[in-house]
């Protein structure tokens, strides 16, 4: 086989005092880059910290502009079983077949102008894949990103999976802080730093909008988490623990 | 802090040949993740890679089964010679099978198929569930034979065409316990024998070799070790296990 592969471990910490730097949950992912330049992303994760306790699985696929393919998501919430929808997206609409415990078999279509540019499934490694719809060549800065679909807009992703999109496809902003150095468990790396979302208040504690959401990236293109913060109520740390990049197999 | 209650167990199989020109020779691998649900639900999640013999195989599954072992629903996702050959998701309900698929050479796929007299298992390739779909078996009753009916994502015997519902039978026989020793560790196994003498599993290839199989002798049902004959000559080991 002549693709390559990339295995990696995220720990999932919070900073909040009362549980400061304790661990609240962990994902698992391995991503093919196939010869043709289309990646899969495989990802499960638990989320451990309080109700609603998640355990997602996410498999989801891009072509070679990144550009969502096809997914997968899985989910039990609270020990129990929510979900399971299966995802396939053309260049004119975006399709969604499954099954939730709350509305049973579930059929449905988005109608889009051109191939939906991003999808959202929760994994922190998934969020890390957002960052690349940011155009690096224009420099640190901001920029809106549109053409979005999610499997949930739940914060913690802990309903559905569904097909969400938002209404009149507001999108969302990426900041590029800039390129760092990174430490963390897994080793040292250059790193891209963005932030996802325009709140910069750390301190609002409402839960209407995401709060600030910096994620540090590995800057040889494969986009892969290195570590993140999110600040506000949320208050969770994520660091990669465990890399490993390999031609071929893992 | 809550905690989840689930248990996960993980492990990794390596796939080699029995072939005298590639003896021993490694030819694929696996790692799963299952999860033991604390409701007496489970999730497989398998990823394989098939090196030979060509085209290559990559499948993804995410297969999930009720407290009672019966298939809920499952995920595929193939490439076959590095390039997309398909993704779909099976709903299994009461008397019926869903599958909603799309693949370069089928198109977009919605199959129902309706079930009369229920099934034994829903086979999905990787070796692991292989393993796992020894329970169907009452080892109570000591060494004994039975014709298992199968719904599978493919009839492959690979596996490798792309996610539309497929019916086939095949017999499996439990043989014993046996102690084995392999990378992984020493288990006490209960060893299973897959044959297809009434040609109940034809593929391209003709009826499926028979097919050895040594599973952890507990509710788990770790793949140990096996191997099919045949125009195959595979064979496979558990190498790490964590649970």
């Amino acid at each position: 086989m002549e693709h390559e592969t990339v295995r990696g471990r995220l720990l999932y910490t919070s900073k909040k005092p009362e549980i400061m730097d304790k661990v609240r949950g962990g994902e698992t992912f391995v991503i093919t880059k196939h010869i043709d330049e289309s990646r899969t992303l495989r990802a499960h994760c638990a989320i451990d910290e309080n109700s609603p306790r998640v355990l997602r699985d996410s498999i989801t696929s891009v072509d070679a502009n990144w550009h969502p393919t096809d997914g997968f998501v899985r989910l039990t919430v609270d020990e129990k079983f929510i979900g399971s929808s299966w995802y396939r997206f053309t260049p004119k609409y975006v399709e969604c077949e499954g099954y939730t415990e709350q509305e049973g078999r579930i059929s449905s279509r988005i109608e889009t102008k051109e191939q939906a540019r991003l999808f959202i499934t929760h994994p922190i490694q998934s969020d890390a894949f957002l960052t690349q719809a940011y155009d690096l060549s224009k420099g640190p800065g901001e920029q809106l990103i549109q053409g979005l679909v999610a499997c949930s807009f739940h914060h913690r992703g802990a309903d559905g999976p569904t097909l969400l999109h938002r209404p009149n496809d507001e999108g969302f902003y990426l900041r590029f802080v800039g390129p760092e150095k990174v430490k963390v468990v897994a080793g040292e790396f250059d790193a891209l730093h963005f932030q996802i979302g325009r709140s910069t208040d750390d301190a609002y504690q409402g839960r209407e909008v995401h709060p600030p959401y910096h994620v540090w990236v590995t800057a040889d293109g494969d986009y892969v988490m290195l570590k993140a913060h999110v600040t506000g109520y949320m208050q969770t740390y994520y660091e990669l623990t465990e890399y490993e990049k390999r031609k071929n197999f893992f | 802090m809550a905690q989840q209650q689930h248990r996960t167990i993980t492990g990794r199989i390596r796939y080699t040949s029995k072939k005298p020109e590639i003896l021993d020779q490694e030819r694929g691998r696996e790692t799963f993740v299952y999860t033991r649900h604390s409701d007496g639900k489970l999730t497989l999640r398998a990823h394989c890679e098939i090196d030979e013999p060509n085209p290559t195989v990559m499948r993804d599954i995410v297969h999930s089964l009720d407290a009672n072992d019966r298939a809920t629903d499952c995920f595929v996702r193939l490439t076959v010679g590095d390039e997309f050959m398909g993704a779909g998701l099976f709903v299994m309900g009461d008397g019926f099978i869903e599958c909603e698929s799309y693949g370069p050479s089928i198109g977009r796929v919605s199959q129902r198929t309706n079930i009369e007299g229920g099934y034994d298992i829903f086979g999905t390739h990787p070796i692991q569930a292989d393993a796992y779909s020894t329970r169907v078996m009452d080892v109570s009753k000591g060494p004994h034979k039975r014709k298992l009916r199968c719904f599978l994502p493919s009839g492959d015997h690979r596996g490798a065409t792309p996610p539309l519902l497929a019916e086939g039978h095949i017999s499996l026989e439990y043989l014993g316990e046996e102690t084995v020793t392999v990378t992984a560790g020493e288990f006490k196994c209960r060893k299973f024998r897959f044959s297809d003498e009434d040609a109940g599993f034809v593929s391209k290839d003709g009826a499926h070799p028979t097919y050895d199989v040594w599973v952890t002798a507990d509710e788990d049902a770790i793949f140990v070790q096996g191997g099919v004959g045949g125009y195959m000559q595979t064979w496979y080991e558990l190498v790490e296990l964590q649970r």
